[in-house]
Parts: structure tokens; C-alpha cells; sequence
């Protein structure tokens, strides 16, 4: 039963994927139904696997689909491993998949590649659920290049676009840079255990714990190491500094795309697989107040840098990666549910506001600059209705989704007496409700400056206007309606390790989700949001110049932001320069002078030469053959037969 | 009776002369096809002379088969030439240099 429905979610984008790719007829409507539909039956099964399982979380699947291949002594099989977390996962994915899919059918109508678009979305899904539900480290590995694929394809989906074509290659690079890291941990993995699966590993952790890996004559202990180098592949996925900057680029792709892919789903996919390899983490010691480090400062760091963007695209993506950041920090402080909750509440509203952003985008003609917009709240009321949600989740208003997610993490630290990572959390906060306001403000008051007439009918057609709907439901409820359920009610028991310690921390400190919230008021957390949002509606709505009150005072440091710390020069400029150097090196040194003059066109010039000459030989006279043939018979004889 | 080795000396200097024919001869590629004969009538010669000596009739028969060959190869050879003749009007050695290089 369990087998078969897993089978269905898993495959019927694929299914869906397929048909749309050997698709004869051009019509879009056939198109969207089929696109539509793979991934409707998909988020269907996962609402039923996700309320079936939070009535009773204890099952977990462990499935044989098939054999790939078998090597002398090692057998590799595709399987599923079904959990509460996969269950999460796979229901995150679909539902946002589905609703953005319906999304697009109105986004992209106008355009030539629909069908391709719907093949890829579909691809990606697929390929997202693949790593969701793998039980081995393999199948994560062939789903996370997948997906790696799709976001390379999305990315420079309009391939006429030259910035498209260049942002797709960053982001295939940086993350190319990522699975060295996740390779070599799987392989490490591989050596020191035996063997792929999640099981395995976790069932060696303590005799693993007691191995050291020699590399070039440095021993390293192996669980550290292992977990070090999968966190390269997860940062690179997830976004980390340093590994980040290909997200913001990647906004060249349609808004749909930086929905699902970009802020969802696939970037979440490190954060999953952290989460999946809790048992391993756990006992990785130094690497995981790395992991605390990198998330930290790339919560508070990124998000300064959103404050001093002017695309609409660029500042949520940014706010993306900051969110990303606290998610890694909840990682770091081995509150790994945590930081599952958190992705779960911040795939809906973060998904929502790309959904916003791209139907404003598409209100105002692709213009994408917050500054030259305003006025829209009276043209676009379900969009200012839906961004308000979006917003004000992902600034953590109390009774939000964002606000259940992010406190919480951020709690951990106080309750922890971390004080230094709860301050730069706290100040992410501010940050936070800055630019999320700053984009409020510029786009829905001031000035119509675009002058976008205000016509009669609706401001989108429908299948625009649902997704968004159905969006900010979840955005609103889902994180109180889950709260209690799923994060102490030994939900995630089954998969993560962190059980213990979160349940401790329910009984000493939240006690339910109502008290919670009601606490949340007098938190530090509160206070900042509400000086945040004062603070942003005198900037941004009565539009206080800043530079005069800090004259020269802030200008280094907005220099400093504008140039996202030197990352936008480091990889369009300097790194692509000295790569072209050394390319240039290499290419006339060892390609032109060695391979082709001294290799391949060098042996044809050598043949001719000696051939030149030899060919001498042949004089054209029948007799200096015949008498070659004669002399030659004659020293056969002389060596065979010792005359 | 004469002794063997007069026989043997004359099959080596046919043998020597249808070489020198083909070496030598830089005219027509008749008489090239002719030393070949030659060639082949001196080592049938050595059979019938080695097979009369050790009184083994095999050598003998021998030659019968080889003769049939001789004129096989010969007929071909001839045709070759016809063909040859055909195709460039003349026979002349000198005149077939198309291999060299």
C-alpha cells in the first residue's frame, strides 16, 4: 500500500515530465492540464501520507524499488525511506509545486517555451522528491545533480538573455564546487563503511567515531571530516557563505522558478539532508559550531545587503538566503526540527512573495526596480493583501507562520545563553522587517509612478490570483496549527536525534503553543520587530533622508553593501579573469604548441617526412622488384634454413 | 653414364640465365613472361634429374602437375598483357613505372 503510493508521488512528475516532452500537438491547454495534473496527483498522496502520519508519526519505510547495478561485493538498489520527515518534506514540495504550477499556466502564457517550461518544473519535482525519499547516499547524489540540472535549465530559461546564460553557469559552477564536498564525503563514507545507506551509516557511527583518515600524512578523525564535507555540498545548495552568491543571480530565471527552485525547495534540499544525517552530525563536534558560525553570519550579513538592493527579485532573494541562515544556525545548535519547521513555514510564505513579486512584475511590464514603482495597493488589492501576509510572516509578527518558526530558533539561543548569536539573530530580525517594509512601501504607496492604469477588471486572470490565495492561508496558519503537533508531540522522533533536547526545551521553556505567543510579546524579539517597522515606515513611507542625518558616516559602509562585500566583482570579475588567464595559459601552451603541434599534427609531419623518402624506393621498374623479391627469398633461406 | 653433376650444373645455369633474364631485360615484358618459363622448366629439370636418382617416380609425376600450373600461370600472364596492351599501346618495361614513388 505504502509502497505503491510512495511509488505514485514519486513518479507521476516524472510520467507527466515524459508525456509533456513527446507531446505532439503545440497547445498550451494540453499542456497545463498534464503539467498540472502529474503534480496534482502527487500533492494529493503527500496531504494524505502528511495527515496520516501526524496522527501516528511511529512508521517508518524502509523500501527495496529496484536493483541498479551490483559491483564484486557491493549491491546498489534504489529505495525509499519513508518518515515523519520525508513526509514533510515530500508535502512541502508538492504543495508548492502544485500551486506554482497553476501559477505559471498564467505566467508564462505568453510564452514560447511553455511546454518546455512545464517539462522542466515537472523534471524538477520529480527529481526534488528523489532525493526526499532516498535511503542511500547514492540516490541523494543523483537526485541533487538532477536537481542542480533543473535549476541550471530554469535559470536561463529565456537562453536569448546573455545576463540568463551567465547567471545559469555561475550557479552550475558554484554548486559543481559544493558536490566535490558532498562526493568526497560519500566516498569517505563508502570507504570507512562499506557501504551507502543511511542505516548503515548510522548503525557504524560508533565504530566510526574511533577511525582516523590519513590524507597526506595528516590523520583526520573520520565523523568530523565526513560531516565537514557533506556541509560544503549543503552550503553550496543552501546558499552559505561562502558559497552564496550564485542565488542572487539566479533570479535571471522566470519569477515561478525563483518561487519553487530558489526559495522553496531546492535550496532547502542542504538543510534536509543536514537534517536527515542528524545522528552523524551529532557527533561531529567542532563542524557543527561551524555550521553555527557560517548560518549566523549569513543570516545577519545577507540580509544588511538586502536593505541596499533595488530589485524587487534581488531583495527577496537575498531575504532568502538570510532565512537559509537561520535555518543553519537552528542546525548548528543540533535543533534540527527546528530548522525543518522553520523551512516548512518559510517555503510557504517566502514561495508567496516571489508569487507577489512576480505578479507585480508583471503588472508593471518587467520593470523590476522598487524605486521606480508605487501606488500599486489600490490596482493590485489581492497582491498588497497577499504580500501583507507574506510580509509579515517573514518579519515574525506573532500568530504568523514565520513568526512560530523564527522565534523559535531564535529562542534556542537565549535559552541556551548564547548571547552573541542570539544578538545577531535578534538584529537579522531588524533587518529583516527593514527590507521587507522597504518593499512594501516603495510598491504599494507613494506615487503611481509607473503609471499603470487602474482598469476595471481584475488585475490578473484567475489561475494568477488562486496560487496566491492558497498561499497565504498557510503563510498565516500553518505555523500555529502545526506548532504543538508536530514539533512535540515526538514527531520527528522516528528520524532526527535531537528528541531529547527538544523536548526538554518544550517542557522547560514553551509549554504550549499559546504560551508562546503570549510570551512572544515581551521578548526582545517583539521589541526590535516594532522599532524595525517604526523605523522603516518613517525611511521608507514618509521617506526621511538617512544620508543626512549619518553624513559620510554610512557611506562606507553602504559601498561596502552594494558591493555584497566585493562577491558581485569577486565572481564577475576577478575570478572569471584570472580563469581566463590561466585558460588562455593553457590553451596555447598545452593545447595549441603541445597537443595539436607537437602531438597530433607532429606524428602526421614526421610521417610525411620519413614517408618522403622512403617512398624513394618504389623506382617503378619491374625488375628492381623482381630482383628485391630474388634477394629477399634468397635471405629467407639464408637465416631459415643455415645455408 | 654421365655423372649428376653435369645435369645439376646445367638446371643451375638455365636457372641463371631465365634470372638474368628478368633482370636484365629492360625491353619487352614478353620475354620476361619467356624467363619465367625458363625459370620454371629448370626446377622441373631437378626433379626428374633428383627423382631418377633416388628411383622415386613421385619427381617425375611431379612435373606433370607443375607443367599444368605453367601454362595456367602462362595463359594468365598472356591475358595480363593483352589487357595491359590494350589499355596503353605498348608492352615496353619502361613504359609500366606507374609505382614509382
Amino acid at each position: 500500500m505504502m509502497y505503491f503510493l510512495i511509488t505514485i508521488i514519486i513518479f507521476s512528475p516524472l510520467l507527466g515530465s515524459l508525456i509533456l516532452l513527446f507531446k505532439n500537438d503545440k497547445s498550451n491547454l494540453s499542456t497545463a492540464i498534464i503539467g498540472n495534473i502529474s503534480i496534482g496527483i502527487s500533492m494529493i498522496l503527500s496531504l494524505f501520507l502528511l495527515i496520516s502520519y501526524l496522527f501516528d508519526p511511529t512508521p517508518i519505510e524502509n523500501f527495496t524499488l529496484f536493483k541498479w547495478f551490483s559491483s564484486n561485493k557491493f549491491t546498489f538498489e534504489f529505495g525509499l525511506l519513508v518518515d515523519s520527515l520525508s513526509v514533510v518534506m515530500s508535502f512541502i514540495v508538492t504543495f508548492i509545486s502544485f500551486f506554482i504550477h497553476i501559477y505559471s499556466i498564467g505566467y508564462m502564457e505568453k510564452d514560447l517555451g511553455f511546454n518546455r517550461f512545464f517539462i522542466y518544473t515537472n523534471f524538477f519535482t520529480f527529481s526534488m522528491l528523489l532525493i526526499v525519499f532516498s535511503n542511500n547516499f547514492l540516490q541523494l547524489f543523483v537526485g541533487w545533480e538532477l536537481v542542480g540540472l533543473s535549476s541550471y535549465l530554469l535559470i536561463g530559461f529565456w537562453h536569448e538573455k546573455i545576463s540568463a546564460v551567465n547567471a545559469n553557469l555561475k550557479a552550475f559552477i558554484v554548486n559543481r564546487i559544493g558536490d566535490i564536498g558532498l562526493l568526497l564525503g560519500v566516498i569517505l563514507i563508502f570507504v570507512s563503511t562499506k557501504s551507502l545507506d543511511y542505516n548503515n551509516l548510522f548503525l557504524s557511527l560508533s565504530a566510526l567515531s574511533e577511525k582516523n583518515i590519513t590524507i597526506l600524512n595528516y590523520s583526520f578523525e573520520a565523523i568530523p571530516l565526513i560531516a565537514l564535507l557533506l556541509f560544503i555540498g549543503a552550503s553550496a545548495k543552501s546558499a552559505q557563505i561562502p558559497l552564496h552568491f550564485w542565488l542572487p543571480d539566479s533570479m535571471e530565471g522566470p519569477t515561478p522558478i525563483s518561487a519553487l527552485i530558489h526559495a522553496a525547495t531546492m535550496v532547502t534540499a542542504g538543510i534536509f539532508m543536514i537534517v536527515r544525517l542528524s545522528p552523524l552530525y551529532n557527533e561531529s563536534g567542532y563542524v557543527l559550531d561551524l555550521i553555527l558560525i557560517i548560518g549566523t553570519s549569513t543570516a545577519f550579513l545577507m540580509g544588511l545587503v538586502a536593505l541596499v538592493q533595488n530589485d524587487i527579485k534581488r531583495i527577496i532573494a537575498y531575504s532568502t538566503i538570510s532565512q537559509l541562515g537561520y535555518m543553519t544556525a537552528a542546525l548548528g545548535a543540533s535543533y534540527y526540527s527546528f530548522a525543518i519547521y522553520h523551512l516548512l513555514t518559510h517555503a510557504f510564505f517566502k514561495a508567496l512573495l516571489f508569487l507577489c513579486a512576480g505578479s507585480i512584475i508583471l503588472k508593471c511590464h518587467h520593470e523590476q526596480d522598487i524605486t521606480k514603482m508605487g501606488g500599486l495597493r489600490k490596482i493590485m488589492p489581492y497582491t498588497f493583501f497577499a504580500y501583507l501576509i507574506a510580509g509579515i510572516s517573514l518579519m515574525g509578527v506573532p500568530f504568523t507562520s514565520g513568526f512560530y518558526s523564527k522565534d523559535l530558533i531564535i529562542d534556542i539561543f537565549k535559552n541556551n545563553g548564547n548571547s552573541f548569536i542570539y544578538y545577531f539573530l535578534i538584529a537579522g530580525v531588524f533587518i529583516t522587517t527593514l527590507y521587507t517594509s522597504k518593499i512594501f512601501f516603495k510598491v504599494f504607496f507613494g506615487d503611481n509612478k509607473l503609471k499603470i492604469e487602474d482598469s476595471t477588471e481584475l488585475e490578473h486572470k484567475d489561475v494568477i490570483l488562486m496560487p496566491l490565495i492558497a498561499l497565504a492561508i498557510p503563510s498565516m496558519f500553518i505555523g500555529l496549527a502545526l506548532f504543538d503537533s508536530m514539533l512535540f508531540n515526538n514527531y520527528f522522533a522516528g528520524s532526527t536525534s535531537d528528541f531529547n533536547i527538544t523536548s526538554n526545551f518544550y517542557n522547560n521553556y514553551i509549554i504550549s503553543a499559546f504560551s508562546f505567543t503570549v510570551h512572544a510579546f515581551t521578548s526582545l524579539s517583539f521589541f526590535v520587530l516594532v522599532i524595525g517597522v517604526i523605523t522603516s515606515y518613517l525611511i521608507y513611507y514618509k521617506e526621511i533622508d538617512l544620508s543626512k542625518i549619518f553624513e559620510g558616516k554610512l557611506s562606507l559602509i553602504k559601498k561596502i553593501l552594494e558591493s555584497e562585500y566585493g562577491f558581485i566583482n569577486l565572481s564577475n570579475n576577478y575570478i572569471p579573469l584570472y580563469f581566463k588567464k590561466i585558460a588562455n595559459i593553457l590553451w596555447i601552451k598545452s593545447d595549441v604548441n603541445i597537443i595539436d603541434n607537437l602531438i597530433v599534427n607532429g606524428i602526421a609531419n614526421q610521417i610525411k617526412k620519413i614517408s618522403t623518402r622512403i617512398r624513394l624506393i618504389q623506382t617503378g621498374y619491374i625488375y628492381h622488384y623482381a630482383f628485391t623479391m630474388i634477394i629477399g627469398l634468397m635471405l629467407f633461406l639464408l637465416v631459415f634454413f643455415n645455408f | 653414364m654421365i655423372p649428376m653433376s653435369y645435369y645439376l650444373f646445367l638446371s643451375s645455369i638455365l636457372f641463371s640465365i631465365s634470372l638474368a633474364g628478368i633482370f636484365l631485360n629492360r625491353k619487352n615484358i614478353l620475354i620476361m613472361l619467356m624467363s619465367l618459363e625458363l625459370m620454371f622448366l629448370s626446377i622441373n629439370f631437378n626433379f626428374i634429374i633428383f627423382g631418377n636418382y633416388l628411383g622415386d617416380l613421385t619427381g617425375q609425376i611431379f612435373v606433370f602437375f607443375i607443367l599444368t600450373v605453367i601454362a595456367a600461370e602462362s595463359a594468365i600472364g598472356l591475358a595480363i598483357i593483352v589487357v595491359l596492351y590494350r589499355n596503353r599501346h605498348s608492352i615496353n618495361v619502361d613504359d609500366i613505372g606507374n609505382l614509382k614513388g
